[in-house]
């Protein structure tokens, strides 16, 4: 077949890329059914990469990309997507956006490191490096419960009461460093994680490249890290 | 965990970082943020260099100091700044 798609790409061509990228999605599948700690079956997961493989393949620019890594890229923040949206699957659910979350500092770190490929530094102390490890990891553990907590607590879930209330109260703390935030920084992240915006909407609107409000993000998780840290 | 991660220090970089959630999230939950920031120090390239900036090196003699023979014998760069029985890595 030989028609063309809406986007100009023939059938047959669709096809091909289809094709091509049903291993690279059953590969993402299992890859996330890992990360997310085998609370969902990978061929659930298969299942959810289908429609995006078969999107991916329709509106692939060769010009643009090669169809791999935009097929790899688009997976990945589908599968997280529409796993945070399972209805009645709430520890999928919040896996899902906490993993989200944690690959949005991920993803800017290696921006940041390709951007930059020998640092220009000077020699630092253990004590320095410590430091900094100990905000890199504190960061990454903040972006994964403001990924978690963004979730609503449903009423289909399986948590005892006590762990919805300290859950609850984790919630209250975090919004209040939330607060504490620049003005810039607690846009992005209200508007993301209590609002539900999409990143490079919330980009747009605030008038900043995606990249710059990766850079905030990675900012403001940094300081709730520091935050809730000395909360305990 | 086996592995480099085994190391006690390691560990106890991750319970630290997971601390302040403790008893506010279920262990499960606990549980699989640790997994997820190992991972991190393992296969983001920022987390393998602050760990091998971070992690704390013991003179094998007592007294003794890594010196750099390029330097002209000059103890390496930062051990002055270190506490005792810790040395610099040679970064």
């Amino acid at each position: 077949m030989t028609s063309p798609g809406s986007t100009g790409a023939v059938q047959s061509d669709v096809e091909k890329l289809v094709r091509e990228g049903l291993p690279l999605a059953e590969a993402m599948a299992r890859r996330y059914q890992q990360k997310l700690g085998g609370v969902i079956a990978a061929d659930e997961l298969f299942a959810l990469a289908q429609p995006v493989l078969f999107e991916a393949a329709r509106t692939h620019d060769p010009s643009r990309a090669p169809f791999a890594p935009y097929l790899l890229m688009k997976l990945k923040w589908a599968l997280l997507d529409e796993a945070r949206k399972l209805r009645g699957r709430s520890k999928v659910a919040r896996r899902a956006a906490a993993c989200a979350a944690l690959e949005r500092v991920i993803e800017y770190d290696a921006e940041e490191a390709q951007a930059k490929p020998i640092p220009d530094e000077p020699l630092r102390t253990e004590e320095e490096y410590q430091s900094d490890l100990e905000g890199f990891l504190a960061s990454r553990a903040a972006a994964m419960v403001s990924g978690m907590l963004s979730v609503p607590e449903s009423p289909e879930g399986d948590d005892s009461p006590e762990e919805v209330l300290a859950r609850e109260e984790l919630r209250r703390d975090l919004r209040r460093a939330v607060l504490d935030l620049p003005d810039r920084h607690r846009a992005l992240v209200e508007r993301h994680y209590y609002g539900g915006e999409r990143f490079d909407v919330i980009a747009a609107d605030l008038g900043i490249s995606k990249s710059w409000a990766s850079r905030i993000h990675a900012q403001a998780m940094e300081t709730l890290g520091a935050a809730l840290r000395d909360r305990q | 965990m086996m592995g480099p991660l085994a190391d006690p220090w390691i560990q106890a970089q991750l319970d630290a970082a997971v601390a302040p959630y403790r008893g506010r999230l279920p262990a499960s939950e606990i549980e699989w943020m640790r997994e997820r920031l190992e991972e991190a120090l393992v296969t983001e390239r920022r987390g393998r260099d602050l760990v091998r900036g971070a992690r704390p090196r013991f003179v094998e003699k007592s007294g003794e100091v890594e010196t750099d023979r390029s330097s002209g014998g000059q103890s390496a760069t930062g051990s002055a700044n270190k506490p005792p029985g810790r040395r610099s890595g040679t970064r």
